[in-house]
């Protein structure tokens, strides 16, 4: 082997592997947004202190510290009425616009009630410095409401949700009053909400953004369609499964927990997903409670609570049931929960997005 | 090595071949040839199953309410270039049959008992010109029929006596007496028909004469219009339900995939279900004490079978929540379904009648036609309440006898006193076709009024523009808000440009077609037109101003309303009246997909991360 010939081979390799050693080292120097956990999520509310009856209905939280806040939009001042709750390790915030314009008082004239905001705890400040670095700006600004603080990123485009980055140690509101509820039968100690689903457009390109912005990878697409989907159910018609729906799934793990992220893009036929689309566009759409060994026995609760099935279907083969509770008119939002069964079946893993 | 084995179909002198290939796991091949051995393109073949489905049909010859049945999904294809079709398979049923079916050429029935057959037949022209020319569509009848060059007068019998079904088919145009024509006529008349009464007399010698010419020189009915030679993408898909006493008038298709069907004539709704072919029926329930035909009377008395207390006619589903509002023609309501529950609610009215077109609006407000009493209806979901739209008479006359309209309907439908029929429909201009624009405007048809109209929601002003052609009969709207109107017995479809104010007239591809209805598919730019004279669907991409025509696969077709699925095929129903007129006496709900390349390749979108599949970037992996 001549030195050229050596020069050259090394140049082949080397090169290559040197340039991803200073992108890894360039990486690392990256912020690393994966040291928490996902620590609560907010939803819009008309009414905080009466929407709490319907978390206790469905969720049985029965206790709840109410605050009022005073937060920046820009140069205006807007004021937000916030119940927080805990479900089983997860802070649910519910945010009542008070007075002033606000993302929140404009998401409520325009969506109605729904999710507005996944938060992440305790991050600092150099989160919100990189995700300014990556084009993401504030939506709204908790500056200082005794000792906590917080900052809304304006990611609603982008990754279908708003980021609330907690940049306070301090985790508590101040709070006026309590309420407290009675609490409910419903068999849901064994539960908590494993997963955010997204509305989207386009799930491969809002994959790319959640890993842009948040380092979540890799994404696995899956194609939810007959003959892997069936049995399904919607709108009142009992088994139909012509219709295709492609989803990402991404993870968010940190401090020993899991947080799932999928990302829906409807594409033909009839789905809770393509209605939502058309009515609302892209956005948050559902959480779920995960796989649930009483899963047939919590939908049975729930239906004798007079709260309807919005759409079932078995993915992945028969049994395999995944099921959209009609939580729209009372929660905003579509509360999901399926049995416990195991991978994918036989849906097929059509596609994967890389770290 | 092939294994052919042939048999000869003596009755129609065609040879059979039945080759023992594998044409897939389970579907089947036909190849189709001339006698002189060449292949035939543009053959139509249905596949029918042998075994029909069991169905419980035991109440008074229908579905019980609730019950759920399968029908006996039929399916068409048309020959290739090469002579050949393909079938999948037929849901594991066998045997099933296949006809074949070409104008000018001999029906061929062919029984196929096993799976992935690959069959071939011949077919043999007709050599007899007149069971050639008693086959063809009423269309080409019709258009025969000079009324001695009177255009007037025919149109005038176009307008009323084509209203409701087919004129020239064979059972119209045997040989009658005047005296026999007259009596008809009468008879239509006590159903409904609004033939003049002083063009009564010129019109059944006009028939008489007419029909016995064309038996004595059959070579004056010109032949059909040749079906298009690129039908061999095109798939048929029927869904037999009711039979021959139904009428399957107007239907929708539900945002959560199942079509609902109503039966005018028997108080019935369909949901049918597409991908199974499974239909389940719901009887729409009417008060205690109605009597049959509603406000109008029992009009037809001499059917042996007859529910119309209500009478559905027309479906339209909220914005909101998708339940389903109906016109109930023979009342004065809508009626309201839910499909989750399954449930029926009757808001009743105060006034106007005869509610007829529905549609709804992104407000949820549910807007129909009141087609007797000159009147557009509206129920505003959110107040529960109905608004009533006058619409402007056309002469004092006109005037007086809409607002004697309840006066004579309060009589017992047989002492009622009856106007006299004028050729301008005196006192009955007929609100017919509704639809909402993009901008909210709600645009309308006088089918005898000779006009068209909107209401603005926002100023519940009305406008009214007087149409250059005669029966606007249904409307759509649009994209661009351009009205689209069938001119009903002037055999065209016209666009209105409201902006412009300007008329643009297509005349059909098809002669003497007499168009109901059309829709437009928004997304795709295609409006797609009933025929119901030529036994034809027809569509006008409104880019290249082309036209296809598609051949329904049951003689004598007569349909009324269409819809576009999300991916782009089309339905219709059979709606013939009565029903018993339909080729095997069958009403049918009917999807045509324009282009069968895959089951869903019509206008569908494709996730990105496919398209990327075939050239995988550096940063997303294929999954083998």
């Amino acid at each position: 082997m001549s030195a050229n010939n050596l020069i050259s081979r090394l140049l082949r390799l080397g090169l290559p592997l040197l340039l991803l050693s200073f992108g890894q080292l360039a990486n690392a120097a990256e912020f690393n947004w994966m040291t928490r956990g996902v620590a609560g999520i907010g939803m819009v509310v008309a009414d905080a202190p009466k929407a709490t009856r319907h978390y206790q209905q469905l969720l049985g939280i029965t206790d709840w510290e109410l605050s009022d806040l005073e937060v920046q939009a820009g140069d205006q001042a807007a004021g937000v009425r916030v119940a927080r709750g805990q479900f089983n390790g997860m802070t649910l915030e519910l945010l009542q616009p008070l007075y002033g314009n606000s993302a929140i008082s404009h998401y409520l004239a325009n969506e109605g009630e729904g999710l507005f905001h996944l938060e992440l705890a305790g991050l600092g400040s150099e989160a919100l410095k990189d995700a300014e670095a990556k084009g993401y700006t504030s939506l709204l600004q908790l500056a200082d409401h005794g000792g906590y603080r917080a900052q809304w990123l304006d990611s609603w485009a982008r990754l279908g949700v708003n980021i609330k980055l907690r940049t306070s140690e301090r985790s508590s509101l101040a709070s006026w009053g309590d309420i407290q509820l009675a609490a409910t039968d419903l068999p849901l100690e064994a539960t908590r909400i494993t997963q955010l689903g997204v509305v989207v457009e386009d799930a491969m390109a809002t994959a790319k953004a959640w890993r842009e912005l948040l380092g979540i990878a890799p994404w696995a697409f899956v194609d939810f369609k007959a003959p892997a989907v069936s049995n399904g159910y919607y709108l009142g018609a009992k088994g139909k499964s012509d219709a295709y729906v492609h989803v990402a799934y991404g993870y968010w793990q940190a401090s020993g927990k899991k947080f799932e992220l999928e990302l829906l893009e409807p594409v033909f036929g009839p789905t809770p997903h393509r209605d939502y689309l058309r009515k609302q566009g892209q956005g948050a759409h559902h959480l779920s409670l995960g796989r649930v060994a009483n899963h047939d026995q919590l939908v049975a609760a729930y239906v004798s609570d007079g709260i309807d099935i919005q759409m079932q279907s078995d993915n992945g083969g028969e049994g395999r049931t995944a099921t959209y509770l009609d939580t729209e008119a009372e929660l905003g939002w579509v509360l999901e929960l399926t049995r416990a069964f195991e991978g994918l079946g036989s849906l097929p893993l059509v596609k994967q997005l890389p770290r | 090595m092939k294994r052919v084995a042939v048999a000869r179909w003596l009755a129609v002198g065609i040879w059979v071949g039945a080759l023992g290939l594998s044409a897939g796991a389970s579907a089947a091949q036909l190849s189709v040839l001339s006698s002189a051995g060449e292949p035939l393109a543009t053959v139509m073949i249905t596949r029918t199953l042998v075994h029909k489905p069991q169905q419980d049909l035991s109440d008074n010859g229908y579905a019980p309410h609730g019950v759920t049945n399968q029908s006996a999904v039929e399916l068409t294809r048309f020959t290739s270039a090469a002579g050949r079709a393909h079938f999948p398979h037929a849901q594991g049923q066998r045997p099933v049959n296949y006809r074949l079916r070409k104008p000018g050429y001999r029906d061929v029935q062919l029984l196929a008992k096993l799976e992935g057959e690959v069959l071939s037949v011949v077919m043999e022209a007709e050599s007899d010109p007149l069971v050639q020319t008693q086959l063809q569509p009423a269309n080409t009848w019709l258009s025969a029929l000079d009324f001695d060059g009177d255009e007037k007068l025919k149109k005038h019998f176009q307008l009323n006596c084509a209203f409701c079904h087919q004129q020239g088919s064979p059972v119209m145009r045997v040989d009658r007496s005047e005296s026999q024509w007259l009596e008809i006529i009468k008879r239509m008349g006590g159903y409904g028909a609004r033939v003049a009464d002083d063009d009564r007399q010129a019109l059944a010698q006009h028939l008489s004469k007419g029909y016995q010419k064309l038996h004595d020189n059959p070579e004056l009915v010109p032949a059909p219009r040749a079906w298009d030679t690129d039908l061999s993408d095109a798939e048929i898909t029927e869904w037999p339900i009711g039979d021959g006493f139904s009428q399957m008038h107007d239907f929708l298709i539900h945002p959560n995939g199942f079509i609902y069907v109503g039966d005018n004539l028997f108080d019935r709704i369909y949901e049918v279900n597409p991908e199974t072919g499974d239909y389940t029926v719901y009887k729409v329930p009417h008060d205690e004490g109605m009597k049959l035909g509603g406000i109008l009377g029992n009009r037809f008395t001499n059917f042996p079978k007859m529910e119309n207390y209500m009478g559905v006619h027309s479906f339209a589903v909220s914005p909101s929540d998708g339940h389903i509002f109906i016109t109930p023609s023979m009342q004065q309501a809508l009626i309201e379904f839910d499909p989750v529950s399954k449930e029926f609610i009757t808001h009743k009215m105060d006034e106007g009648f005869y509610p007829h077109t529905i549609r709804a609006d992104e407000n949820d407000r549910i807007w129909f036609t009141l087609a007797l009493s000159s009147k557009i209806g509206m129920w505003e979901r959110a107040k529960g309440e109905f608004r009533v739209y006058d619409l402007p008479a056309r002469s004092v006359k006109e005037w007086a006898i809409i607002k004697a309209l309840p006066l004579i309907l309060s009589f017992a439908p047989d002492s009622r006193p009856e106007p006299s029929v004028d050729r301008q429909s005196t006192g009955i201009p007929m609100p017919y076709g509704i639809d909402v624009a993009p901008d909210g405007r709600v645009w309308f048809a006088r089918l005898y009024g000779n006009d068209i109209g909107y209401i603005d929601p926002e100023t519940d002003s009305v406008t009214m523009i007087k149409t250059p052609f005669n029966g606007p009969r249904r409307l759509r709207v649009d994209a661009e808000g351009n009205i689209w109107i069938v001119a009903f017995q002037d055999s065209q479809i016209v666009k209105y440009n409201p902006q412009a104010r300007s008329w643009q007239h297509y005349d059909l591809p098809v002669a003497n077609e007499l168009p109901y209805s059309l829709n437009v598919d928004r997304e795709r730019g295609t409006v797609w037109v009933n025929g119901n004279q030529s036994d034809t669907i027809l569509s006008f991409d409104i880019a290249t101003e082309q036209w296809q025509v598609y051949p329904m696969p049951r003689r004598r077709t007569f349909t009324r309303d269409i819809e576009v699925a999300e991916d782009g095929s089309v339905y219709t129903s059979n709606s013939h009246f009565p029903s018993w007129q339909i080729e095997g006496g069958q009403p049918t709900l009917i999807r045509i997909r324009p282009q069968e390349k895959s089951q869903h390749a019509v206008g569908m979108k494709e996730p990105s991360a496919d398209k990327k599949m075939q050239s995988t970037s550096e940063s997303e992996v294929a999954v083998k």
